[in-house]
């Protein structure tokens, strides 16, 4: 996303030559005149990148995201960054978050259709942030 | 010379349907390294490069190498793109099986794209600047980021969802007025023109335009204009001139 972008007139405007692989992907993905008749050739690769572009992450965790997104923001009127202790936090709730967190997976898991374990990679921001809980792991 | 039981594996590449009586732009390669022809037939002519990779494309080399040929072609003229995988056994097919049985309609495929060309249009969103905006106009979000933050993560997950689905709405319905804003502007400026992706918080704007050559600069101006009233809050993106790829349907 971040290509280097030739300048113009104001700057602003981004303005990329078409080149990295996602812009060319994006652009001739499923476009263009379809012989259907003469489709020769393997598009295994395309189909991989077409799965990748095209991952739908639940919405509950995109809420997730949102949200944790919202509460990082550093307003003017913000009351301070006090921490909570550590032991709030009840384990019925705890569970739902697995629970959550599971079912993106498998959805995710479904989509990229056995390319093994991803694993949770960028979905999870909230990872850098000291853990309340580290003795406890995410659905064992 | 025995029956092929396996799929043909050399041919050729076909990228796009021209006007027979145009320049092919020199030193120009395809998908295999192998250089790019043109197999007339009347007043069409397709574009195609020998292709002899044991049937197997799709690597990004490929990809490239398809869309800087497109790309390549857009100024000589009119350019009706083939989809992205097309191999056809040799010259005659190309003539038998793809030209001639189009003839009328690729040649006014090509008549209407005359003298035009895409550009792709995207308007992104710098995630905080809109957070922050959203956090000031909806008070119900504001108290439940008060009330949420700071929590570890797995305290009150009822209430960040219910956060989070609430920035999510509110973003939505934003993303609508500015896609409705920015097209507005956009699309008089052009002859055709299909949103490739409904607005969202990824993206108010994902489109593609038609236009004419002529306004092309127009266009440039007033995404620069726009991209500059919009700056901290959404970055435009412009890509093209393009060939017609989102133009030609499925002839």
């Amino acid at each position: 996303m971040t290509v280097q972008a030739q300048r113009r007139g104001s700057g602003y405007l981004d303005r990329p030559a078409p080149s990295s692989l996602a812009d060319v992907v994006e652009i001739i993905l499923d476009k263009g005149i379809v012989i259907d008749a003469y489709i020769r050739v393997s598009l295994v690769g395309i189909e991989l990148l077409t799965v990748d572009a095209r991952i739908v992450i639940a919405s509950v965790d995109t809420y997730l995201r949102f949200a944790e997104a919202t509460n990082r923001l550093d307003l003017l009127e913000r009351g301070g960054g006090r921490e909570l202790p550590d032991f709030i936090h009840d384990m019925q709730q705890s569970g739902a978050t697995g629970k959550v967190s599971g079912a993106v997976k498998g959805a995710k898991k479904a989509l990229s259709s056995g390319s093994g374990d991803d694993d949770e990679e960028e979905e999870r921001p909230r990872r850098a942030r000291k853990s309340s809980s580290s003795s406890r792991r995410r659905s064992s | 010379m025995t029956a092929p039981q396996t799929p043909v594996d050399t041919g050729l590449f076909v990228y796009a349907v021209v006007r027979a009586d145009r320049d092919l732009p020199s030193g120009l390669s395809g998908v295999d390294g192998s250089g790019v022809a043109l197999v007339p037939h009347g007043d069409l002519g397709a574009v195609v490069s020998d292709f002899a990779e044991g049937g197997r494309t799709g690597r990004r080399a490929d990809l490239a190498a398809y869309s800087a040929v497109m790309e390549a072609l857009v100024p000589g003229g009119a350019v009706a793109p083939i989809r992205f995988g097309l191999v056809v056994p040799d010259d005659s097919a190309v003539v038998s099986e793809l030209l001639a049985p189009r003839e009328q309609q690729l040649s006014s495929l090509l008549e209407w794209l005359d003298g035009q060309v895409q550009y792709n249009v995207r308007a992104t969103y710098v995630e905080d600047a809109i957070l922050a905006e959203l956090v000031h106009g909806y008070p119900e979000i504001a108290e439940l980021r008060e009330r949420t933050r700071g929590l570890p993560e797995d305290v009150g997950i009822g209430e960040r969802i219910k956060l989070g689905e609430l920035v999510s709405r509110a973003w939505e319905q934003l993303a609508r007025d500015d896609a409705e804003r920015l097209l507005a502007t956009l699309v008089p400026m052009s002859t055709a023109h299909t949103v490739r992706r409904a607005p969202s918080p990824q993206a108010a704007v994902d489109a593609a335009l038609l236009v004419e050559t002529e306004r092309a600069q127009e266009l440039e101006d007033a995404m620069e204009d726009m991209a500059e009233q919009a700056v901290g809050r959404m970055r435009l993106r412009l890509l093209g001139p393009l060939a017609p790829y989102d133009f030609v349907g499925a002839a």
